[in-house]
């Protein structure tokens, strides 16, 4: 009977898994090993680039957009305007970062040089994919930074990140709860999502002149954003 | 025999039943000896269950797209076996409540046949959609999502009766079964049989508390599946008569239905019930009391189902809307005529042939005529599922049903596997209700005739008889 | 990924190449790789669509076109709303036009084949050119042939510069090309055409067809008629209000008699059959004496003809005809007598090269000039064309051309249109524009085709010619960010605006126009061809430009009438032989969406057939389905019967564009091609090619429509009758007007239909009304439908649909829908989300559908989803896919559904679609993929979405500007791109919108309103001359057969007692 039991739930297991997402740890140790050893902490954080500096499509695009490799280069291999304009790795540089570049041997150095010779090559950097959104689910980066959300809100504090890994879970349950108003925001974060949520103001004008809310300010009293399926699934 | 015999008082019902050891005897042959024919059949029914197995992977690795257009076979054979499903509660908790006692020979069939019945019926749900493995979705599990299913949805309601009806009259089979598994415990032959007897039979010994108790919640059980018998059947017909499909969009469905699926089980029961009697020569309990009280049944569901369908086409006719007059035209008269007129033959028709009581107590008759009701009632769900779908509101998209391997395989595989389950179970399990066919015998007592014999038999009966048993003789 | 990719454009790809991948699959699973652009290029931000000026080129008209791209995929083209010919709209051969820019089978490069080898082997283009330039110079004088097609503007220049520059001879052959593209009938009070299909290939089919639908869709009580004159009706046919069915070759005798002004009934004789029965004479007799006095009465009278399929051996006295009716000349047809010539010398052997850059003439050339034969007598066959096709096949050597998607060109389709075509992404193989070959072989032979052209590729050559129109770097730029220079614009001069509708729906569809066609500039094209653009350098040296207008007219001597003479048996049937609005003369045949598009009248998907008329199928005793062989002097082709009342008894009529025997894998074995029966003769007086004048036999070869498991052979999608359903229903001109007196937004049936049910004692629902105003009432969550909230809704205007099936395919571009191809085409899974329904009658009788008259009133009817307010669809579904959007849409969420086809059972409409199995997009196809629309998996549901992902675009755009969406920013793709804007969408919750004034007229109905689900959907209802038949018992199940013209019947009946 229990030998039964047990084969049965081995044959469930598979389905189980199947049903259910890969579990992810918030912590750095998840953060996969990139081509390059590119630190968000020393660019982010230690230099205090904006994120959008890189990340330029954020609030123009769905997608956040992934730098070119001209947009390193443009820092660290000064004058180079296109990959054959190369002019060798003297002139590999790390603005604010003193007398590193001239030392040859020291790990920077070397991760510059992969860049360059991605640069040389003409090719891209293949980075490895960390935060991916299944295709039947739309999000829109532009729509999410212009309502005034901080990019660590959802990422995570990037700017302390050595290696790059998933902060939050983007489960669907993760983007109903901040959409409800479930999850804690920061205050001026707050603010500018109630004054700029496009859903908030609909629901206010509704209620402005006197329409039908169908409950929501009941059920879900700060509700920032839409939960209609549709919005995201289409 | 001798003469004397004769003096001794006989059971209304089993006239030919002499003492409880020919009882517990004849039960208990069901389990011992299958014989070559047993084995065949269930080797045949095994290799249905395979044909529905192929056709299930074919389904789930390429898609549906081998099934036919729509949801034609695979429904009808769904709400068929459900059908099927309601003799068998309806003969052993209705008609224990309305204290009919003959029904004690049949109700462990009918109850095995309900059991089963509906295990068949809970496939077609998973095999129907087009993606199986959400199937969970289906069910109101709490989920990281924050999204239940639609209590609305007549899908859902489906889900809920089926499981609670497969749960109710599964665990009012069991209850039923305990004293005589305690019995078949006692008289196991074989070591592995004795292990699973005991503890299927929760360690029965048949003191009076434990009958007292056992009746008790026999009759409560009974009380609780009989509103089932009604609820079940209600709720899958509104699978259509909440929908705007014409020739489904109907009031008269839940009533009609299950008038339908009382006519399908009881002609199942004795479909089943026929042969058997045959094959292991129980006509000492299957007498034709039983099949008369059957048949008799069988003839007020048919007259019901007959008068239903009569008052659908007067609807059709008195509502003067157009889509469900031709969709009700079309049934007898257009490319599904023959499924329109085999149903109504077959079902409202033929069994009118019970008035004659000749042909009630025929059995090879009555056998057949149940024969056709099964067929007929298949035929109704395909009448009303087809006709309806093909011809719908839109003209353009008016388009045939179209049979393929695939839907056939899964109707002849739903047989397979219903009939598997139903021959293990009598060969594993007491087909016979021992204890309460004992209950309408004349308790054992003291014999004329010469003693050694009396004695004789005694003793043979104190021998057979398994513990528990003495004591409640003694009662 | 075939090899002809580029690294780069695969990784442009690799960004979007998401949305090719199913709905199902787990957000964290698997690990993938994010490749960025080395040097990303300007005005490209990944996930927005960026939009490129251009011009279509699948058809000679030119229409100008906006085509849309994703990170350097080209994802959906879209008419130009600032272009005269386009007016924003664009035709399903355009639509498709993508398709053929991906299409699997194209040559990834050029190849040639050694002597001996039978094998094309593939090659650099250096080597190839050479190779090509080699056989031009050893080849002796005169022996050079450049077969071109349909050249105009620069291109046209260059050929003949290159031609005279090698010394040879160019050939002209374009036979569908010849035609007048400039006529103005938008406010003709009558048009009568001479079997002039100008809705579907005659003239510029989508100007046409905005005119038409301006002249003949109704307008305040004006509404013009059209008259349609031939042996058989085609799609533009159908759409006339009279037919006057002709033996083929006698429409001249009627255009004559028209002019001349005298009594039409004189030729009555000659235009019927040879025997004619009671009804054609009858028909006859009515049809001319209407016509007579529509002629007479009407004031803008315009003429079309003649068509392609009534050339005969009077197709230039028709011409001639026609042109004095409209009292202006235009060219004669195109000479097919060079071409006949060049056949004979290659068949002798003069011909030693022949470059072949004409639409595939060894299939569209007639089988009697056996084309192919002579051309297998050709040592050096260049072939230009970029799909192996029935020409390219014979070639030794293959010099694949560009899409004109993926290229730099120009167009002049009529005189002061000159248009810009610019690539809109980098080339998928490694093909060419024909100029740059041509300037290649020059090169290679060391020839400057024209004196003082000093540049180096096409572009500059293309801008040296320009340089009188365009020189200057903005001027260019402006060129190229309008389509082109021509002087009027799309909607502005020619929208009569005749009605809220029509005014309204303009600005709606105008408007992506400037904020999309804002970055078409060359930087940008180039930009996102090519990540390292080169500017193209403006020539110092401007060469002439090209013709401002086209060749003038050859002169023709004025041709008289003579009776036809008839190749083949005396009792054969007449063949008429039609190009099609879906192939064309066979060049897109290859196009899945095409194929699958049901033809827009026998509704045949995948297949040929041949249409005869009931009564003589009934005399051969054929049903429809009936494989025949089809029997001419010059060959036979295998097809199936198709039976059709809209042709003349004793014809037969079949469709030009497939039956191809190399032209892919999609055309394998696809249908027949009548051009193999016809022999190639040609008219004496203009020397065109005679496409009438053939008769054939018929032999039965076995029944057609066997029905084994599932439908097989000729199966024709829906029904030819309403059944009394009345969801296409049409009102008299007259009754309209009536209605008009008391005032709008009344919808007189249905409200008598409601009354109805309460007199028969049934259940009374809401009176169903089309009046937005009404719907929600006031105060009710109605249909999960929040009230003041905004509410999605369409008008459909079913007097301006010709049902050309454009909106069709624009739906399968826009939202990723699976071919699913012929056999599952057979069991009714076509995933199309939008369907053209066509009702030949609105009885339940079908023989009314075979009735003479049943073509004189045939329904269109564009089926969507309804979206309504109380869907039946959406409280079956146990998992809440199917659900109801605030904004009043019937969501469904693919990734939700779980496959239970209840909503497809309980759809009173029939518009949800199952995805039986997960359809493959054969690579590289998958690349026109729209990456906004998740591609659906296996057992999951869909259906239309009214375009969601464009609301969603409108109202991202709108938050982000903090404002609100406006009327006429959404536009969905069927909306987007109807030649005859039938469609108008918008908010109908707003009583200002267009939606919701086109709503408010007493043609309104709702398709099954009286289920009282609330549609979003309003159509409008067809107007007719007279009163239509419109379901229930006012249709005569008693008139088979003959009938007059029109019954004049009761059009408001409502159809209760509809049956027994």
């Amino acid at each position: 009977m229990t030998k039964l039991l047990r084969m049965a739930a081995l044959a469930l297991l598979p389905v189980v898994v199947a049903a259910s997402c890969r579990p992810y740890r918030a912590d750095e140790s998840d953060g996969p090993d990139q081509p390059i050893a590119f630190y968000h902490s020393v660019h982010a954080g230690d230099n205090k680039m904006p994120c959008m500096y890189c990340h330029y499509t954020a609030d123009r695009s769905p997608d956040a957009g992934i730098p070119s490799v001209q947009l390193c280069v443009g820092c660290h291999v000064p004058a180079s305007s296109a990959p054959t304009s190369l002019r060798g790795q003297s002139a590999l540089a790390f603005p604010k970062v003193k007398g590193t570049a001239q030392k040859p041997d020291s790990a920077w150095h070397k991760e510059g040089l992969k860049l360059v010779d991605y640069w040389r090559r003409g090719e891209g950097i293949p980075w490895v994919r960390i935060h991916k959104i299944p295709e039947h689910a739309k999000f829109p980066h532009s729509s999410h930074v212009n309502v005034g959300l901080q990019c660590q809100t959802c990422h995570g504090p990037v700017q302390e990140m050595k290696k790059v890994y998933q902060f939050s879970s983007l489960r669907m349950g993760w983007c109903i709860d901040c959409h409800r108003g479930n999850q804690k925001l920061s205050e001026p974060e707050e603010a500018a999502v109630r004054s700029r949520s496009s859903f908030v103001r609909r629901l206010r004008a509704l209620r402005a002149e006197g329409g039908d809310i169908r409950g929501q300010q009941a059920t879900y009293p700060n509700q920032r954003a839409s939960t209609d399926c549709v919005v995201c699934h289409y | 025999m001798s003469t004397t015999v004769t003096t001794v008082t006989r059971s209304e019902f089993h006239p030919d039943v002499e003492s409880y050891q020919q009882v517990n005897r004849d039960a208990m042959s069901l389990l011992t000896n299958p014989g070559k024919g047993y084995v065949a059949l269930l080797g045949m029914a095994v290799a249905l269950v395979g044909l529905l197995v192929v056709a299930e992977l074919h389904n789930i690795i390429y898609g549906l797209g081998m099934v036919g257009e729509n949801w034609t076979v695979l429904i009808t054979t769904f709400v068929f076996w459900v059908g099927i499903g309601h003799a068998g509660t309806l003969i052993s908790a209705i008609l224990y409540l309305f204290r009919a006692p003959w029904r004690q020979a049949i109700y462990r069939f009918a109850e095995a046949m309900t059991v089963f019945a509906v295990l068949t019926a809970a496939l077609f749900p998973l095999i129907h959609i087009g993606r199986p493995w959400f199937f969970y979705w289906l069910l109101p599990l709490p989920s990281q999502r924050h999204i239940w299913p639609n209590f609305r949805s007549p899908l859902l309601w489906d889900v809920f009766a089926v499981t609670t009806y497969l749960t109710v009259s599964s665990v009012f089979f069991f209850i039923g079964l305990i004293p005589d598994i305690a019995a078949a415990r006692d008289a196991a032959t074989t070591p592995v049989r004795k292990r699973i007897y005991t503890a299927l039979a929760l360690g029965w010994r048949g003191t009076d508390r434990e009958w007292r108790h056992f009746t008790r919640a026999y009759l409560f059980l009974a009380a609780l599946a009989t509103p089932l018998v009604l609820s079940v059947h209600s709720v899958v017909s509104w699978d259509f008569a909440v929908s705007i499909v014409p020739g489904w969009h109907t009031t008269i469905f839940a009533p009609y239905f299950v008038a339908g699926a009382i006519l399908s089980g009881v002609a199942m029961v004795v479909t089943l019930m026929v042969p058997v009697h045959r094959i292991f020569r129980l006509g000492a309990y299957f007498t034709p009391v039983h099949y008369d009280r059957l048949a008799k049944l069988l003839l007020l569901t048919s007259t019901i189902v007959g008068y239903a369908y009569a008052m659908e086409y007067f609807m059709a006719y008195y509502s003067g809307e157009l889509y469900e007059r031709d969709v009700f035209w079309d049934r007898v008269t257009g490319d599904y005529w023959w499924a329109g007129w085999s149903m109504i033959t077959f079902n409202a028709i033929i069994p009118q042939l019970l008035w004659i009581k000749k042909i009630r107590q025929n059995l090879n008759a009555f056998f057949l005529i149940t024969i056709f009701v099964n067929i007929g009632m298949w035929y109704e769900r395909f009448v009303i599922i087809a006709p309806s779908l093909a011809h719908s509101y839109e003209p353009w998209k008016f388009w045939n049903y179209h049979m393929t391997w695939v839907d056939a395989s899964l109707l002849l595989g739903s047989f397979g596997w219903f009939f598997m389950w139903f021959l293990l179970f009598l060969r594993f399990l007491p087909g016979l209700s021992i204890a309460e066919i004992k209950e309408v015998l004349p308790p054992p007592m003291k014999r004329h005739g010469p003693a050694h014999h009396a004695e004789e038999s005694h003793a043979t009966a104190v021998e057979t008889l398994p513990t528990g048993y003495n004591e409640w003789e003694a009662r | 990924m075939s090899d002809g990719m580029k690294r780069r454009t695969f990784l442009k790809v690799l960004g979007a190449s998401g949305a090719a991948t199913a709905t199902v699959g787990c957000s964290t699973g698997q690990i993938e790789k994010l490749v960025p652009y080395v040097v990303p290029p300007e005005e490209v931000v990944p996930g927005v669509p960026t939009f490129y000026t251009s011009t279509c080129r699948e058809c000679p008209a030119g229409c100008g076109m906006h085509v849309e791209t994703h990170e350097g995929r080209v994802t959906k083209v879209e008419g130009n709303p600032d272009h005269p010919i386009s007016h924003g709209n664009l035709c399903p051969r355009g639509q498709a036009a993508p398709q053929g820019l991906y299409h699997p089978d194209r040559y990834t490069g050029p190849s040639l084949m050694e002597f001996g080898v039978n094998q094309p082997r593939s090659t650099t283009w250096q080597q190839a050119e050479t190779a090509v330039a080699e056989a031009i110079r050893t080849a002796p004088r005169g022996s050079v042939v450049y077969l071109t097609g349909g050249y105009t503007g620069t291109l046209d220049r260059l050929a003949t510069d290159f031609a005279n520059a090698i010394g040879a001879r160019r050939v002209d052959w374009a036979p569908l090309e010849d035609t007048p593209r400039d006529l103005r009938f938008a406010d003709a009070d009558l048009l009568v055409s001479f079997g002039a299909d100008f809705l579907e290939t005659w003239g510029s089919p989508v100007d046409y067809a905005y005119q038409f639908s301006q002249q003949h869709g109704y307008n305040r009580g004006r509404r013009g008629k059209f008259v349609w004159v031939g042996p058989h009706r085609p799609l533009t046919g159908i759409n006339a209000d009279l037919w006057i069915p002709t033996r083929p070759g006698t429409e001249a005798l009627l255009a004559q008699a028209l002019a001349a002004g005298g009594d039409l009934s004189a030729v009555a004789a000659q235009i019927a059959p040879e025997k004619p029965t009671e009804q054609d004479t009858q028909r006859i007799a009515t049809g001319l004496r209407t016509l007579g006095e529509w002629w007479g009465s009407s004031a803008r009278k315009v003429a079309f003809g003649p068509g392609y399929a009534v050339r005969g051996s009077n197709g230039e006295a028709l011409r001639q005809a026609v042109d004095r009716l409209n009292g202006r000349a235009t060219a004669p047809a195109a000479d097919a007598r060079p071409m006949l010539q060049l056949i004979e010398q290659m068949r002798a052997g003069q011909i030693k090269v022949l470059l072949i850059d004409a639409p595939n003439p060894s299939y569209s050339l007639p089988g009697g000039l056996k084309f192919a034969e002579a051309l297998q007598k050709v040592p050096t066959r260049v072939s230009f064309s970029s799909f192996p096709d029935e020409t390219s096949a014979a070639a030794t050597h293959v010099l694949p051309q560009s899409h004109f998607l993926e290229r730099w060109d120009d167009y002049i389709p009529q005189p002061g249109v000159f248009e810009l075509v610019q690539p809109a992404m980098k080339p998928v193989f490694n093909t060419r524009a024909v100029g740059e070959i041509l300037l290649g072989i020059s090169r290679a032979l060391r020839v400057t085709p024209t004196p003082g052209f000093t540049g180096q590729t096409w572009l500059d050559y293309l801008r040296a010619s320009w340089a009188g129109r365009a020189g200057s770097q903005a001027a260019w730029d402006t060129a190229l960010r309008r389509g082109g220079v021509f002087a009027e614009n799309g909607r502005g001069t020619q929208a009569l605006g005749f009605t809220a509708l029509d005014r309204q729906a303009q600005p709606a569809a105008a408007a992506p126009a400037p904020a999309q066609a804002a970055p078409a500039t060359p930087a940008a094209g180039a930009a996102a061809v090519a990540a390292t653009a080169a500017q193209p350098a403006v020539v110092n040296a401007p060469l002439a430009p090209p013709a401002q207008v086209p060749a003038p007219p050859r002169a023709v001597a004025a041709a008289a009438y003579q009776p036809p003479r008839y190749e083949g048996e005396a009792d054969g049937l007449h063949l008429v032989v039609y190009p099609s609005i879906r192939f064309y003369d066979g060049r897109t045949a290859n196009r899945p969406w095409l194929l699958e598009l049901p033809d827009q009248v026998a509704k045949v998907s995948w297949e040929s057939w041949a249409e005869v008329h009931p009564d003589t199928a009934k005399a051969m005793e054929l049903e429809q389905g009936d494989e025949v062989d089809i029997a001419s002097p010059h060959g036979t082709v295998r097809t199936r019967i198709y039976i059709y009342p809209g042709v003349m008894r004793g014809a037969i009529a079949m469709q030009m564009g497939l039956g191809h025997e190399a032209f892919g894998r999609f055309t394998a074995g696809v249908g027949a091609n009548p051009m193999k029966l016809l022999g190639g003769t040609v008219d004496p007086a203009s020397g065109a090619l005679a496409t009438s004048g053939v008769r054939v036999k018929l032999t039965k070869t076995g029944r057609g429509n066997v029905t084994r498991a599932f439908p097989q052979g000729l199966v024709e999608q829906g029904v030819r009758v309403q059944h009394d359903r009345r969801i296409s229903q049409a009102v008299g001109v007259t009754a309209l007007m009536q209605l008009d007196q008391k005032g709008p937004g009344i919808i007189p049936g249905e409200d008598q239909h409601i009354h109805q049910l309460k007199g028969a004692g049934g259940f009374v629902p809401e009176a169903t009304t089309t009046d937005p105003a009404a719907y929600p009432p006031a105060g009710t969550n109605y249909g999960e439908y929040i009230e003041n909230e905004t509410r999605w809704a369409m008008v459909v205007d079913l007097a301006r649909c010709i049902g050309c099936a454009a909106c069709v395919v624009a739906c399968y571009a826009e939202n990723n829908i699976p071919v699913v191809g012929p056999t599952e085409i057979r069991k009714g899974r076509e995933l199309s989300w939008l369907r053209i329904e066509r009702y030949f009658g609105v009885s339940r009788h079908e023989e009314e559908a075979l009735r003479d008259d049943a073509t004189d009133d045939v329904r269109f009817l564009p089926m969507l989803c309804q979206h309504c307010g109380q869907a039946p669809c959406e409280p079956v579904c146990p998992v809440y896919a199917a659900y109801h959007t605030p904004d009043g849409l019937n969501g469904q969420v693919y990734n939700r559904c779980v496959g239970t086809r209840y909503c497809a059972n309980n759809c009173p409409w029939k518009v949800r679609v199952f995805n039986w199995f997960t359809y493959q997009f054969a690579e590289p196809l998958n690349w026109q993929l729209n990456p906004d629309v998740t591609v659906r998996e296996k057992g999951v549901m869909e259906k239309c979405t009214f375009c969601v992902q464009r609301i969603h675009e409108a109202e991202r755009n709108a938050a982000s500007e903090a404002r609100a969406v406006r009327d006429g920013e959404v536009v969905p793709a069927c909306v987007q791109t109807c030649p005859t804007e039938v469609f108008v969408f918008g908010n109908i919750a707003d009583p200002t919108t267009a939606v919701a004034q086109a709503a408010r007229s007493n043609r309104g109905f709702r398709a099954l309103g009286e289920l009282n689900t609330q549609p979003a959907i309003v159509y409008l209802k067809k107007v007719t001359l007279h009163e239509p038949r419109n379901g229930g018992h006012d249709a005569p199940p008693a008139a088979k057969g003959g009938g007059t013209e029109h019954q004049p019947q009761e059009g408001h009946e409502p159809a209760m007692q509809g049956g027994h």
